[in-house]
């Protein structure tokens, strides 16, 4: 299967995402309602909050902010797939070096760049602890980050060259 | 270009040196549990999470060889574009390892199995099933997606290529 262009895999990771986009964001204003409105039980040192329409509960750990930790990193996947399905909706285009594409892989580095630093400073700031137990993950984020870069600079040499390419055709 | 390689090149020599440190433990873990197993797999498990974090450096040396064949042959050439598919496809025979053997250690967890009396949860053998393979899937998935943007890198410097190849006749 095609990687790249029109009626390619990159379409539909590009419906994946949004929709993995939408579901991050209903989870986090979902979470965020019910910790306002206070539609919770606590059930064994737990936040107990039953998800409509199903049979279902989520239950968030009641301890040192964390379910505000938790809705913090559903806001920012929410971001990180939006991101990511523009990096795919631009791959989907009929040209692949353009300006379009190197701009939103830009974007996506520095978003996945920043996550090891805004994990870390979220981390001491609202759960108080420097116990960074989901760190490894943070800087899986970070090497994406520079693998994305890597891309968006191989994008730009091709930019070049396709440049180079029309004006001797 | 040259500057950001050199760069990456320092990040890679961390993660050679931060993965072989783990290696390290690991084995300090294993040697230090052995004994302790009841059963015969998962005395092997943590053997078998050596090697394939082994395996992991030597895919990261992998990555290190393209950084210094850029230097020596340009950006887009066709060895670099080998190596670059090279690397995916190990790093998805990578997730997939794992997954098994998470999905064999996560299966062999006591605790699943224990009646767990008025608690209201399904611990009925299609919530082990579900649980099991959805805690496995799940430690994954950045791996996978790692695999994903090297496959990408490969497929841009592939079309790169291509370009530059066509230059090459147009001139």
């Amino acid at each position: 299967m095609k990687m790249f262009g029109p009626e390619s895999l990159s379409l539909y990771l590009y419906y994946t995402t949004r929709i993995l986009m939408i579901l991050s964001g209903l989870l986090f204003l979902f979470l965020m309602y019910n910790l306002f409105t206070s539609g919770f039980t606590i059930y064994e040192n737990h936040l107990r909050m039953e998800l409509p329409f199903t049979d279902t509960h989520l239950e968030v750990l009641n301890e040192s902010n964390v379910p505000l930790m938790v809705m913090v990193s559903f806001l920012f996947y929410s971001f990180f797939f939006y991101s990511l399905s523009e990096v795919f909706k631009t791959f989907g285009a009929h040209k692949l070096f353009t300006q379009d594409v190197q701009k939103t892989l830009v974007y996506f580095a520095y978003l996945n760049l920043m996550v090891p630093f805004v994990y870390t400073l979220a981390h001491v700031i609202i759960i108080q602890d420097w116990h960074l137990t989901q760190l490894p993950y943070a800087l899986l984020h970070f090497i994406l980050g520079i693998i994305v870069f890597f891309i968006s600079a191989l994008l730009n040499q091709g930019k070049q060259l396709q440049l180079e390419n029309d004006l001797t055709i | 270009m040259q500057k950001f390689y050199s760069q990456f090149k320092f990040l890679i020599y961390f993660l050679i040196f931060v993965f072989a440190l783990k290696g390290i433990f690991l084995v300090k873990e294993i040697a230090s549990s052995i004994g302790e197993f009841d059963s015969r797999i998962l005395f092997y498990l943590p053997i078998f999470k050596v090697a394939l974090w082994c395996y992991l450096i030597f895919i990261l040396i992998g990555i290190f060889k393209i950084v210094i064949t850029d230097n020596q042959l340009g950006v887009f050439s066709n060895k670099k574009i080998q190596y670059l598919k090279k690397i995916s496809k190990a790093l998805i025979f990578y997730v997939i390892l794992t997954f098994i053997l998470d999905l064999i250690e996560n299966w062999s967890d006591p605790t699943l199995f224990i009646d767990q009396g008025d608690k209201d949860l399904p611990y009925t053998l299609g919530y082990v099933i579900g649980f099991t393979v959805g805690k496995s899937i799940s430690s994954q998935m950045p791996m996978l997606l790692l695999a994903l943007f090297f496959s990408m890198l490969a497929e841009v410097a592939n079309n790169g290529y291509q370009l530059k190849k066509e230059n090459d006749l147009t001139i």
